[in-house]
């Protein structure tokens, strides 16, 4: 099993929000997604933006548990922000970003691999949270507290119901939450 | 899929099929593409949701702090576009294809017989990036923009509108939201928005005629679209399009 790089300490940091480590972060990498972005029809400010969606793409997939930093972080972080910006440009309908030649970060890698998996997770907390967002009050407010941990029992007891009533609203909520999900022009295109 | 599906499904995932009734979903669940990708769905809800409803918090107080930290590091950045507007490049392109498509639209409206509405031709759909950094309505927004380029006009509205509400100045608001009232046939609404900005000095002065002569377009009142579409000038990026619906509305 591979072991944590020294590294993890960023992935710590995005967790924990400790600002002088994510400071650290900035420091060290920004010029050269900078560079990487402005050398591909983007503006700094593309470059910015793809960075942070980059490092809350990382925070929310180290919180899944089942993340392992095994590489440097420039290089799994540089891969992110280069396979985010390509994904922009390729909706844009833009010029693709050009391989800067650097083996480490071609496809079929481990680095590719690690960043891979942090966007393709991110793409569907994003579509599963627009997509919960559509529902109504009603079936957010269940499924919020039945996926906080509480058993249905004091689910219901909470939003003064039967038990019956909540168990059976709960599976009509993730009945229209499943539809709502695989009507959306996204879906098809993620992993599961 | 029936409600009453979907709680089937709930109970096998909960473990809470038993005997018959077991034997009887997995059966049916190797026959039923359907059902199967509704277990899966279910599987995946349960085992996501409950991580994404609880660190959704902590990535937004990440997201801000980002936002602050960032700054001093992208010194030279330039405010995002914020445009309805095309690109110079865009509108070049966009002229050069409209020229070439001409003919081509003249040719077809003059040969389909089943023809799609001037509207539908005419309407188009430019993305839009309404993000501006700095702005504190940032993830509303972002949705508005995500929704707007899916073309989800009705889903925009009730995101945009408190925004415009608070921001009663902001002319961009007010012609996408004027489009997205078109989009969802809600002319009163549309019209409300449009005509302040039409008879306005903005910028969006003349993206506001062309989505009011739009608006009538839809509603096949041709008099007053040509009214309409006759105001926008040479100088505005509508013009020729404007004068290419007057010519085939001037025919009909």
């Amino acid at each position: 099993m591979a072991k944590p790089h020294p590294d993890t300490k960023y992935i710590e940091a995005l967790v924990n929000n400790n600002t002088a480590l994510i400071n650290e972060i900035y420091t060290r990498f920004a010029d050269k997604i900078t560079f990487m972005v402005t050398q591909n029809s983007g503006a700094e400010a593309d470059a910015a933006d793809v960075m942070q969606d980059a490092l809350v793409a990382v925070y929310h997939k180290a919180l899944s548990g089942n993340f392992l930093l095994s590489c440097p972080f420039e290089a799994f972080l540089y891969t992110i922000c280069r396979n985010l910006w390509l994904m922009q440009l390729r909706k844009k309908s833009r010029q693709p970003v050009t391989n800067n030649g650097d083996v480490q970060y071609d496809k079929g890698t481990d680095i590719f691999k690690e960043a891979e998996a942090v966007i393709n997770n991110n793409e569907r907390r994003l579509l599963l949270e627009k997509k919960f967002d559509l529902l109504g009050e009603g079936c957010r407010k269940v499924l919020e507290l039945a996926w906080s941990g509480k058993p249905l029992e004091e689910v219901a007891s909470l939003l003064n119901n039967t038990y019956a009533y909540i168990r059976k609203k709960k599976s009509e909520c993730m009945g229209r939450l499943a539809e709502l999900i695989k009507q959306s022009p996204e879906y098809k295109t993620l992993l599961w | 899929m029936t409600d009453e599906q979907y709680h089937i499904i709930d109970q096998y995932i909960n473990n809470q099929l038993e005997g018959e009734a077991l034997l009887a979903f997995e059966l049916q669940l190797q026959q039923d593409a359907e059902l199967a990708e509704a277990v899966r769905l279910f599987t995946t809800l349960n085992n996501e949701m409950p991580a994404i409803i609880k660190n959704k918090p902590g990535g937004e107080v990440l997201k801000k702090n980002l936002q602050q930290i960032s700054e001093p590091h992208f010194k030279n950045k330039q405010a995002p576009v914020v445009s309805l507007k095309k690109s110079k490049i865009y509108q070049i392109a966009a002229v050069a294809a409209m020229l070439i498509a001409m003919a081509g639209i003249v040719f077809w409206q003059l040969t389909k017989p089943d023809k799609v509405s001037l509207y539908a031709q005419y309407a188009g759909h430019s993305e839009i990036d309404l993000v501006s950094r700095g702005s504190i309505e940032q993830e509303a927004l972002a949705k508005a923009t995500e929704y707007y380029n899916n073309g989800e006009y009705a889903t925009v509205i009730p995101l945009l509108q408190p925004i415009l509400d608070k921001d009663s100045t902001n002319n961009q608001y007010r012609v996408i939201l004027g489009r997205c009232y078109i989009e969802t046939n809600n002319y009163e609404n549309a019209f409300a928005q449009l005509n302040s900005v039409a008879a306005s000095t903005s910028a969006y002065k003349y993206e506001a005629v062309w989505l009011t002569a739009l608006a009538w377009l839809k509603q096949n009142k041709n008099a007053e679209c040509i009214n309409a579409l006759k105001t926008i000038p040479e100088s505005d990026d509508h013009y020729t399009e404007a004068q290419e619906l007057l010519k085939i509305l001037n025919d009909k």
